[in-house]
């Protein structure tokens, strides 16, 4: 008999180092056994097939570590959220940590559906040059005056606009500018940062990996991908500052 | 010492595991992995094949908890990469690692291989190859890794043992340490590897190959170079199998498994004494867990893993004396908890209505039954003490409680078959197929799917029928014809295993030392991941074969004279060569033998030879 979830648990985590190679897949099954290590009175479906009464943060594609990663899981009990956090930190591996947690009430918006800004960072390798952040400016500029990118869906050809699925305007960073997060990016200086915020929208996003490639493929010879990480997720972004605000915890 | 540095892989790993299919296969540092730096002695375990078989195999979560308990053992593992990664290796000069401290494999003291099934030979070679190990056990010197095969092939190690210095035989949880820690005092003796390996012929249940030489026109059979070396090395048993863990599986793989659950063994051995199963004779005597242990272990091993569902693993689940009372005291421990209870498969003659409802709530994986053969008089020949009316019994008690998935498994080429038999399957399927609807009303009739699936019976050793032949390849071709034409159709699914697989398998596990050069041959040749039927190539065996002047069929299909000495008979199980022989003779009578946990003893001869006892918990019902 499956009681009434009456709490909302959310849960902050990140994915970090060798499992950047995991799928969304992969991460949700292991973050919904941390949760069930951790003994927490989780909530579940009725039905046929009953399963853990859960909702993830947008997916990352295989490749891409994440520092700001969510999941919301309805509890059945109240667990005082101290307890529970030290329970998800001892049943969690380490390379994908659980950073926080807290109730959240029942009003507050579904992740991917209320925080649609994912911010991203990835290191781009701008080859043998003299000025390797000239290169990558160069590439981003070539590719943001094309306005758009094709991918391929379901084997036809798609154009996706820039101008609808990417905001504020995604910059290069020197590689000293940023300080080191964790995430396990190579220790190279010689490498750039690319700096850019993705929308997740109900049409679908465009997916970082593919934004990153794009505009390493802009440059010729080109510039080839050596880190991606998701850093932050948004309620909105602001053009005037440049940068994004609500967070989900 | 060893040649090989140990030192941590990752940084040149991590570039290839993008480019490899599924790379969770490859990253490690799973939850509840165990990783001991400051070990002064090392092992690795490998599984022969991907990462998501090996995961599944509880032998090796069983050693690997085992040798990690040692104080100043350490235990990893590794698995054979994909054909794809292993190629990214190679050109990389990145040779076989282990997954916890990403260790070359021949940096390590002990590299245990389990040994599941014979199509995993070729993907031993692919291992050691990788590794950089010899692949020669007599090329092997001081400072490479002691290789140790263990598993089921260890009943008849001659056609690998070119490749391996000692063998496992039996139960290796209490053999495994004692051989990790003997290993352990003569190297740091400075004993040479000649001396480590005398020694270890001299432990109970251990086979060293290169003590023993072909013998002298005895048709394949071993027999011992020294006086201090066994004529016959005795498996090993646990006798006291409750005292071992419940809980030995400890690691949570982040890739998706062929089975994502936690395993509890709730019971070993098997004493129903069919007469083609190895696994029945091997493993006795019979050893439960009480009820006590299973259901804490069950609600234990779900806490620390974290999976939603556990399956209650053994050779014969549904023989466990307490079952239906686990499977009560669980379905009340787990109601409402989203987790579920899965049992592997259920056994014709113990499922009836009561264990249907108890198992009710794991129907995703259908209902699973092996009647084996189609006519009452097969099922005698090869002691399937199973009649119609169980068989129906459990079809209908399992629709009645909710399945209408129903997987039927059978054999053909068994000894003593005739065509009527294979028809007799088929009219048997209809059978099942015509109770499974009677239950349903009409408009529900089309909901039952049958999934019938025939293998090629392989003949092996230390069973009763292993003096027999295996049926040659026209003729279980011809037979699967046969079946497939009198096989119904509406709401059946028919598959069949293929005839050339199997009878590699046949000439592999009835073979002798003279096929080690046949396997390396094929491997050479391109063989790897036999299991897997993409890859299998029989041309390629057969070209190995030929280049090496040797006729396979000799071992899949010749009868072997009974009385005379067999390739394998210098390892034991415990059961006697008289037992097979009588088992043997009673097949021939189609002369059913029962199961001793459930009447009396049947002289096998296991309980005498080992000093050990079945160890059923209740009273087990026929």
């Amino acid at each position: 008999m499956a009681d009434e979830a009456r709490f909302r648990l959310r849960i902050r985590y990140a994915k970090l180092g060798r499992l950047r190679f995991l799928s969304h897949l992969e991460i949700m099954r292991t973050v919904m056994r941390i949760v069930r290590r951790a003994g927490l009175p989780y909530a579940i479906s009725q039905g046929f097939s009953p399963h853990m009464k859960a909702a993830f943060s947008a997916a990352l594609p295989v490749g891409c570590c994440g520092l700001d990663e969510y999941l919301d899981v309805q509890l059945t009990e109240y667990i005082d959220p101290g307890e529970a956090f030290r329970a998800l930190v001892a049943a969690a591996p380490e390379s994908l940590p659980v950073l926080a947690c807290a109730y959240i009430g029942f009003e507050v918006p579904a992740l991917t559906a209320g925080y649609p800004v994912m911010t991203y960072r990835c290191l781009m390798d701008p080859g043998a040059c003299d000025d390797g952040v000239a290169r990558v400016q160069g590439a981003l500029a070539s590719l943001l005056a094309q306005g758009s990118v094709t991918v391929v869906r379901k084997g036809k050809e798609k154009s996706i606009l820039l101008s609808e699925k990417i905001v504020g305007t995604p910059h290069v960073v020197a590689y000293a500018d940023v300080e080191e997060d964790g995430s396990g990016a190579p220790a190279d200086p010689s490498l750039v940062w690319l700096s850019f915020a993705a929308l997740v929208t109900e049409s679908g996003s465009l997916r970082a990996d593919v934004f990153a490639n794009a505009v390493a493929a802009q440059a010729d010879p080109a510039l080839s991908v050596r880190w991606l990480t998701h850093v932050a997720t948004f309620e909105r972004y602001s053009t005037e500052d440049e940068c994004g605000k609500g967070r989900p915890l | 010492m060893s040649k090989v540095a140990r030192e941590d892989l990752w940084k040149d790993i991590e570039p290839l595991v993008g480019k490899a299919s599924k790379p969770s296969r490859y990253i490690n540092h799973e939850f509840g992995a165990t990783y001991k730096p400051d070990a002064t002695y090392r092992a690795v375990l490998i599984y022969p094949d991907t990462y998501e078989i090996g995961m599944a195999n509880q032998g090796l979560a069983i050693l690997y908890h085992e040798l990690n308990l040692v104080d100043g053992v350490s235990c990893e593992r590794a698995y054979v990469p994909w054909p794809d990664m292993s190629d990214l290796m190679r050109e990389a000069g990145v040779p076989l690692y282990s997954l916890e401290g990403c260790a070359p494999v021949a940096s390590f003291d002990l590299v245990g291989i389990t040994l599941p099934h014979e199509q995993c030979f070729t993907n031993v070679l692919e291992a050691l190859d990788l590794a950089g190990i010899p692949l020669h056990a007599c090329d092997r010197t001081d400072d490479d890794p002691i290789v140790v095969g263990g598993g089921p092939c260890s009943y008849n190690p001659e056609p690998i043992a070119a490749f391996f210095d000692v063998f496992s035989i039996g139960e290796g949880e209490e053999a495994l340490p004692e051989f990790a820690q003997m290993h352990r005092r003569m190297r740091d003796e400075g004993a040479t590897r000649e001396q480590i390996l005398r020694e270890a012929a001299h432990l109970e249940g251990f086979y060293v190959p290169s003590l023993y030489r072909l013998s002298n026109g005895a048709g394949g059979a071993v027999e011992p170079r020294f006086d201090d070396v066994p004529a016959c090395v005795v498996k090993r048993v646990v006798r006291d199998f409750e005292a071992t863990t419940p809980l030995s599986q400890k690691i949570v793989p982040y890739a998706e498994m062929t089975h994502d659950r936690y395993a509890v063994e709730v019971l070993r051995g098997c004493a129903r004494g069919c007469r083609f199963c190895q696994a029945g004779m091997v493993y006795r005597p019979v050893r439960e867990r009480s009820a006590d242990q299973v259901v804490g272990a069950v609600v234990q091993g779900l806490l620390c893993s974290g999976y939603d569902e556990v399956s209650l693993t053994s050779l014969s689940t549904t023989d466990h004396s307490q079952l239906p009372q686990i499977l009560r005291r669980l379905n009340q421990r787990l109601e409402g908890s989203g987790t579920s209870v899965s049992i592997p498969s259920q056994r014709v003659d113990a499922f009836g209505i009561e264990m249907a409802q108890l198992v009710a709530g794991e129907k995703k994986a259908g209902l699973t039954l092996a009647p084996e053969a189609g006519t009452q008089r097969m099922r005698d020949v090869i002691n399937k003490g199973v009649d119609e009316a169980d068989l129906m019994n459990a079809v209908t008690a399992g629709v009645d409680a909710g399945w209408r998935n129903i997987k039927l498994y059978f054999m053909l080429g068994l000894p003593f078959e005739t065509d009527d038999d294979l028809r007799g399957i088929s009219q048997l399927v209809e059978r099942v197929a015509a109770a499974a609807r009677s239950v349903l009303p009409p408009a529900q009739h089309n909901s039952i799917h049958i999934s019938v699936s025939c293998s090629v019976f392989v003949p092996k050793p230390d069973t009763p029928f292993q003096w027999c032949g295996q049926v040659n390849r026209e003729e279980v071709e011809r037979r699967q014809r046969v079946l497939r034409e009198s096989m119904p159709r509406k709401g059946v699914k028919f598959s069949w295993h293929g005839a050339d697989s199997s009878f590699i398998e046949a000439a592999m596990a009835r073979g002798d030392r003279t096929l080690s050069a046949v396997i390396e041959e094929a491997w050479r040749s391109g063989q790897r991941f036999d299991a897997w039927t993409e890859n299998f190539s029989f041309d390629r065996w057969l070209h190995a074969a030929d280049a090496v002047g040797i006729d396979l069929s000799r071992f899949a299909n010749a009868d072997l004279p009974v009385g005379e000495p067999l390739p394998w008979g210098h390892i034991s199980c415990g059961v006697s060569e008289r037992f097979l022989m009588r088992e043997w003779q009673r097949a021939r009578d189609a002369q059913t033998t029962p199961d001793c946990t459930f009447t009396t003893c049947t002289g096998c001869g296991v309980c005498q030879r080992l000093s050990v006892d079945n160890d059923v918990k209740g009273v087990r019902r026929g």
